[in-house]
């Protein structure tokens, strides 16, 4: 366990090093986004212009938007390409000479990346709350939705959905974390230069391939439904929203799961670096 | 420098290597092996890089495996170690195949740096600090600093010489049953040799066996008991340092030149 602590600390400190930059240029990014910009700078609008401030608090919030994308395809780029580099080159002599398990060298690398994700999830959602509070419409929307949608009889939780969201989003990065990392083991099937690069190219496109029809197996076992007769009330886009983001959420955690296994199990007993 | 001038005493005039002719005569080795390799094989496409090798090596012994460059040494080195895998055969390291048990039974010097230019000494010095219990930290920093090397230095910043002597210093500080160096001493000057040559001779422990893979024979025959000579993933010649030079009338580099002719 104190050997796999290590890992862990070894890793996510250097994808800490390496992601840092991005990481905290999105985060300090969105935070100029959403106070100076969306509510500072709106603020020198008068009253009769209100329509101007909140377009500009609209656009933070695509801004922001774009950082978040950008902030989360960075943390799973970097980590995978560490996991490149730590695992599957000449450097990688020194981690697999380690007295621990191939998995533990897999997950910590996982979980390292997905550590600084939710740290960057966190600020960031929070920060998005903040500017979508100041738009009036939203905002407005968000303080009286939950008393609205109750008095109309709608089974509805704000909180739910924003933590279904994050939990999506995560499941989403590990997903392709995790398919990154077979694809990349997957070339250790082949020689060195025996068409490598082809096989983990080809091979990260099939295992995105078959995620997709299990997904698709996974929405006929959940009974999701995606049709104009049963989405029929306002209840129903909640509740499909809702099953939605959790069976997405759910496959991908599976899928990851068991990519984790797939990388372990080659990189154990396929190893050719 | 001999290793009688190294304080250890030479106990076994024998080989302590069994090549796979010799391995054909017993049928099999003895449980006390430190490692063992039965009928090994290695394909890369159609071509064997390593091509049915068998040879055992007992505790206390110092191994030089010579051969030029193709001719299997690194890939025998990784397989040993677990890096690569095994097309057919087996191979045992302390009774076990490799895998997480055997790499405790191991320690491996690879032949490329197995660091990041950015790294830096104290990093890898903590890294092996905090996975083997067997490391002698102290022994580790002594001789860090004996090289002339500061712990804060980045190994990009290190001469080729100084980076193979620090990595040589992690690997020889392990307390375990097994050393693997592959080429040691092949990127390092002339004068770094017999420090490399000094680390293995002061390190190695008396049930402990090192196997040291070269094209380099030179500065090695003072300090290896046994010697194989590999060629096209074949063990070509087999024995103890005495033997060979006994049987060929020569020392081991020029029968090197001679074998390889180089």
């Amino acid at each position: 366990m104190l050997k796999f602590i290590n890992l862990l600390i070894k890793d996510l400190s250097r994808i800490l090093a390496r992601s840092a930059v991005y990481v905290l240029f999105s985060i300090i990014a969105s935070l100029v986004t959403g106070y100076v910009w969306g509510n500072e700078f709106a603020k020198k609008f008068t009253l009769e212009n209100a329509y101007i401030l909140n377009a500009v608090r609209y656009v933070s919030v695509g801004v922001w938007g774009i950082l978040f994308m950008f902030a989360a395809i960075m943390v799973v780029v970097v980590t995978c390409q560490w996991f490149g580099e730590d695992m599957l080159t000449n450097r990688s002599y020194l981690n697999h000479m380690l007295p621990v398990y191939t998995w533990e060298l897999v997950i910590s690398k996982a979980l390292s990346g997905l550590a600084i994700m939710v740290i960057a999830v966190a600020v960031m959602t929070f920060d998005v709350i903040k500017i979508a509070d100041k738009i009036s419409i939203v905002g407005d929307l968000l303080k009286i939705f939950p008393d609205l949608a109750q008095s109309d009889g709608l089974s509805f939780d704000l909180n739910m959905f924003i933590g279904l969201g994050v939990y999506f989003m995560l499941m989403l990065c590990l997903f392709i974390m995790s398919c990154a990392f077979l694809a990349l083991s997957l070339g250790q099937l082949v020689s060195r230069g025996a068409g490598r690069t082809f096989i983990i190219f080809i091979g990260f496109f099939a295992l995105l391939f078959i995620s997709m029809a299990v997904l698709a197996a996974s929405f006929g076992i959940s009974g999701i439904e995606i049709s104009s007769a049963a989405i029929n009330s306002i209840q129903s886009i909640f509740d499909l929203t809702e099953n939605i983001l959790k069976c997405i959420g759910n496959t991908n955690l599976v899928l990851s799961v068991a990519f984790m296994v797939g990388s372990s199990f080659i990189l154990t007993y396929k190893l050719n670096v | 420098m001999t290793r009688e001038k190294s304080g250890k005493t030479e106990t076994r005039k024998k080989s302590a290597v069994r090549s796979s002719k010799q391995n054909n005569e017993t049928n099999g080795f003895a449980e006390e092996l430190l490692l063992e390799m039965r009928h090994v094989k290695k394909r890369y496409g159609n071509y064997y890089g390593v091509n049915d090798i068998s040879f055992g090596i007992e505790p206390g012994r110092i191994v030089a495996v010579l051969g030029p460059d193709g001719s299997g040494k690194s890939s025998v080195a990784r397989m040993i170690c677990g890096l690569t895998p095994v097309h057919q055969g087996e191979i045992l390291v302390c009774g076990k195949k490799p895998g997480k048990a055997s790499k405790q039974n191991i320690s491996f010097l690879p032949e490329v740096p197995f660091v990041n230019d950015y790294t830096k000494v104290s990093t890898v010095y903590r890294r092996y600090k905090a996975f083997y219990s067997d490391f002698d930290a102290v022994k580790a920093e002594k001789l860090i600093k004996y090289a002339g090397i500061r712990m804060s230095d980045t190994f990009g910043g290190l001469s080729a010489t100084s980076m193979q002597k620090a990595q040589a210093i992690f690997v020889m500080c392990r307390k375990t049953k097994l050393y693997i160096l592959d080429e040691p001493m092949t990127h390092v000057e002339p004068k770094a040799r017999d420090f490399i040559a000094k680390l293995i001779l002061s390190n190695m422990q008396d049930d402990s066996s090192v196997l040291i893979f070269s094209r380099i024979p030179n500065e090695l025959e003072k300090i290896i008991d046994d010697v194989m000579f590999i060629h096209r993933g074949q063990i070509k010649l087999a024995g103890s340092v005495n033997e060979v030079k006994a049987e060929y009338g020569k020392e081991i580099s020029s029968l090197y030149k001679e074998v390889y002719k180089c």
